[in-house]
C-alpha cells in the first residue's frame, strides 16, 4: 500500500511538475532577480547616478510640485533612501492619468533619464506575465498552487530525504539529474514553501473575491480602505499647504516613529483648503507589509493614524511583507536571492529530468520530444531574453520616443527567437548554442557604457557606486560561467561524437 | 558567527554518514564516532538556531537562508572530494 501511494505521488509529481514548470521556472527566476529591482532600475537609468538622499528631499520635492502640477488632485512623493537615492515624485493630474519625474534629494533638480520601466520590467513579469487583462495573473496563480502540490509529492516521492542530503554525483547522466533536484530542492525547502504560500496570498483577493464580493457587494475599493484605515479629510480651513509645512509634518511623523524613517508622502488634494499629507513609514522598517502612517492637515495637526489592524490584517500583512522582503538589508537579501536561485535552478533540473527519464533508449530513433525543444527555449531563452533586455536597454537610443515598448520587444522577440532556435535544431546543439550566446550577451551588456564618459564599471567602482558595479559583475559572472558550460558541453558532444 | 556554527553542525552531520566518510576521509568512521559527530552537528544547529530566535524574526530568516548556504558548501566539498578520488 504504501509503496502504491509513493508511485502515484511519484505520478503527481512529474506531471503537476511539467506543465507549469516552465512558467514556474520563468516566475521563480524573474522574481528572484526583483529581489534587486532597485540596483538594477538603477543599472538602467545610469544618467540618474551622483545623486544622494539628503533631509531635504521632501521641501525639494513639494517647491518642484507646486510648480509642475499645482492643481493635481494628488501628490505622491517616494523619498530617496540607501538603496534608492534618488526622488520620485508622481501626481495624479486634473484629467486623471499619472505622470512622474525623478528629482535630485540635495537640489530638486529635475533629473533627465532614458525611458525604461527597469527593474519593474522584470517585477511585473513576476506576476503578471505582461499578459493582457488578468491573464497572468491567473496563470501565475494556477502554476504557485501547482508548486505546491509538487513540492508536497516531492516530499514523500523522496525516499531517502536525510541520506541524500549531500549527495551528488556528477558525470553519471539521469542519476545526476535526480541529485542535482533533490540537492537543490531539498536545501531551498523552507523557502520555496514559503514563498509559494506567501505568492499566492499576494494574489488571494483576485482567484478568492467571494468574502468581498459578500461584504462589500463587491467593491474592492471599499475594502482596502477599511483594511488601510480610513481616509479622514480635514474639515478645517487651513492656509495653503507649504513646503516647510510638509518638511514639519514629515520631522515631526519621524519623531512619532521610534525607529522609523518616512518612506512615502502622499498629498491629497493639495491646491484645496482640506488638503491632508499623510506620511507612510519605508517599508524596509518592518517585516510586515501592512505599513503604518500618520495624516495631517495642512496646518500640521495629526488627524488620523494608522497603527497596523487586528490579527489577520496582521498576519496578511507579514505573509505579504515575507514574499516581498523589503525589509531585509544587504545579506538577508542576498540569502532570499540566492534561495530563489536554488528554487530555479530546482525547477530547471526537475525539467531536465522528466526528459532524461523517457528520452528514447534507442539511440537510431533520434526525434527528440517536443518537451526537450521548449526545455532549451525555457531554461535556456528565458535568460537570453533577460540579458537582450540589459543589452537593448544600453543600445537603444536614450531619447527615442516609445523606448519602453522597444525594450519589452527586445525581451519578447528574442525569447521567441530561442524558440524558433530550439524547434529547428537538435536539442544537444541547441543547448549549446543558446548557452553561448547568453554567455556573448551577458559579456556584452556591460561595454556600451563604458564608452561613456564617467561612467561605466570603471568610473563606478571609482566613485563607490556599488549598486550598479554589482549588476555589472553579475552579469560579467554569469557571460563566463555560461560560456564555460558550452564549451564544456561542446567538448563532451565531439568526445561522444 | 552563525554561518560558521551551521557550517560545523553540517559537516559533522555529513561526516556521520557512511558514504560521505568514504568521500572525505577515505575510510568510514567506527560507529561510536559516528555517533558522536552526529550528536555535536545536531547540537551545534540547535544552537545556531536558539542563538537566532533570541535575536529575533529577522535573524530566523537569515538563519534559514544560512542553513541552505552552508548546506550546499557542504555538499559541494563532498562531491569535489570524491571527484578527486579515483
Amino acid at each position: 500500500m504504501k509503496d502504491g501511494f509513493r508511485q502515484t505521488m511519484a505520478f503527481l509529481h512529474s506531471w503537476a511538475g511539467l506543465f507549469p514548470g516552465w512558467l514556474l521556472y520563468a516566475v521563480f527566476l524573474s522574481g528572484s532577480l526583483t529581489y534587486y529591482r532597485q540596483e538594477i532600475t538603477l543599472w538602467m537609468r545610469p544618467e540618474l547616478s551622483g545623486a544622494a538622499a539628503d533631509p531635504q528631499a521632501a521641501l525639494h520635492a513639494i517647491d518642484r510640485l507646486q510648480q509642475a502640477a499645482p492643481d493635481a488632485h494628488l501628490w505622491r512623493i517616494d523619498l530617496p533612501n540607501a538603496r534608492n537615492p534618488v526622488t520620485e515624485i508622481l501626481w495624479k493630474g486634473e484629467k486623471g492619468g499619472f505622470r512622474s519625474e525623478y528629482l535630485d534629494p540635495r537640489t530638486g533638480r529635475r533629473l533627465r533619464g532614458r525611458e525604461t520601466m527597469g527593474g519593474d520590467f522584470l517585477y511585473y513579469f513576476h506576476f503578471d506575465l505582461h499578459a493582457p487583462v488578468r491573464l497572468g495573473r491567473w496563470l501565475v496563480c494556477f502554476a504557485a498552487i501547482a508548486m505546491l502540490v509538487a513540492i508536497i509529492s516531492g516530499i514523500i516521492t523522496h525516499r531517502r530525504l536525510f541520506a541524500d542530503f549531500f549527495t551528488f554525483r556528477p558525470r553519471k547522466g539521469q542519476r545526476s539529474w535526480l541529485d542535482a533536484h533533490n540537492v537543490a530542492g531539498v536545501l531551498a525547502l523552507p523557502f520555496c514553501l514559503m514563498i509559494s504560500f506567501t505568492g499566492l496570498i499576494t494574489l488571494a483577493t483576485m482567484f478568492m473575491p467571494w468574502a468581498i464580493q459578500r461584504a462589500y457587494s463587491g467593491d474592492a475599493a471599499a475594502y482596502a480602505l477599511d483594511l488601510k484605515g480610513q481616509g479622514v479629510a480635514s474639515s478645517a480651513d487651513a492656509p495653503a499647504l507649504t513646503g516647510p509645512m510638509v518638511d514639519h509634518i514629515v520631522r515631526s511623523a519621524e519623531q512619532m516613529w521610534p525607529k522609523g524613517r518616512a518612506g512615502r508622502i502622499l498629498v491629497d488634494n493639495p491646491s484645496s483648503k482640506h488638503a491632508t499629507v499623510t506620511v507612510e513609514r519605508r517599508d524596509s522598517d518592518s517585516i510586515s507589509y501592512d505599513l503604518v502612517w500618520l495624516r495631517f492637515s495642512a496646518d500640521g495637526r495629526l488627524v488620523a493614524r494608522h497603527d497596523g489592524g487586528g490579527p489577520a490584517v496582521t498576519t496578511h500583512g507579514w505573509l505579504y511583507g515575507l514574499h516581498l522582503a523589503r525589509f531585509s538589508g544587504g545579506t538577508l537579501r542576498f540569502l532570499f536571492f540566492l534561495s530563489g536561485l536554488l528554487g530555479t535552478a530546482m525547477i530547471a533540473t526537475g525539467l531536465i529530468l522528466w526528459v532524461v527519464k523517457r528520452r528514447p533508449q534507442n539511440p537510431a530513433s533520434p526525434r527528440p520530444m517536443a518537451a526537450e525543444r521548449a526545455n532549451v527555449a525555457v531554461i535556456a531563452g528565458l535568460p537570453i531574453a533577460i540579458a537582450a533586455l540589459m543589452l537593448a536597454n544600453r543600445l537603444l537610443p536614450a531619447g527615442m520616443s516609445g523606448r519602453i515598448g522597444w525594450e519589452a520587444s527586445a525581451f519578447f522577440l528574442s525569447w521567441i527567437a530561442a524558440l524558433v532556435n530550439a524547434w529547428m535544431m537538435p536539442p544537444q546543439r541547441a543547448w549549446i548554442g543558446q548557452v553561448r550566446c547568453l554567455g556573448l550577451l551577458c559579456l556584452a551588456a556591460p561595454i556600451p557604457q563604458m564608452f561613456v564618459p564617467e561612467s561605466g564599471l570603471f568610473a563606478w567602482v571609482r566613485t563607490d557606486d556599488m549598486a550598479r558595479v554589482c549588476v555589472d559583475l553579475a552579469l560579467l559572472t554569469t557571460g563566463l560561467t555560461a560560456l564555460a558550460a558550452a564549451s564544456m558541453g561542446g567538448t563532451r558532444r565531439k568526445a561522444e561524437a | 558567527m552563525t554561518l560558521l556554527l551551521i557550517l560545523g553542525g553540517l559537516l559533522c552531520l555529513c561526516l556521520s554518514m557512511t558514504r560521505h566518510q568514504r568521500d572525505l576521509l577515505a575510510h568510514a568512521l567506527p560507529k561510536r564516532s559516528s555517533q558522536a559527530l552526529r550528536c555535536c552537528g545536531w547540537a551545534a544547529l540547535c544552537l545556531s538556531l536558539a542563538l537566532a530566535v533570541s535575536d529575533g524574526p529577522l535573524a530566523i530568516l537569515c538563519w534559514i537562508g544560512e542553513l541552505s548556504i552552508a548546506a550546499l558548501i557542504v555538499a559541494a566539498s563532498c562531491t569535489l572530494a570524491s571527484a578527486r578520488r579515483p
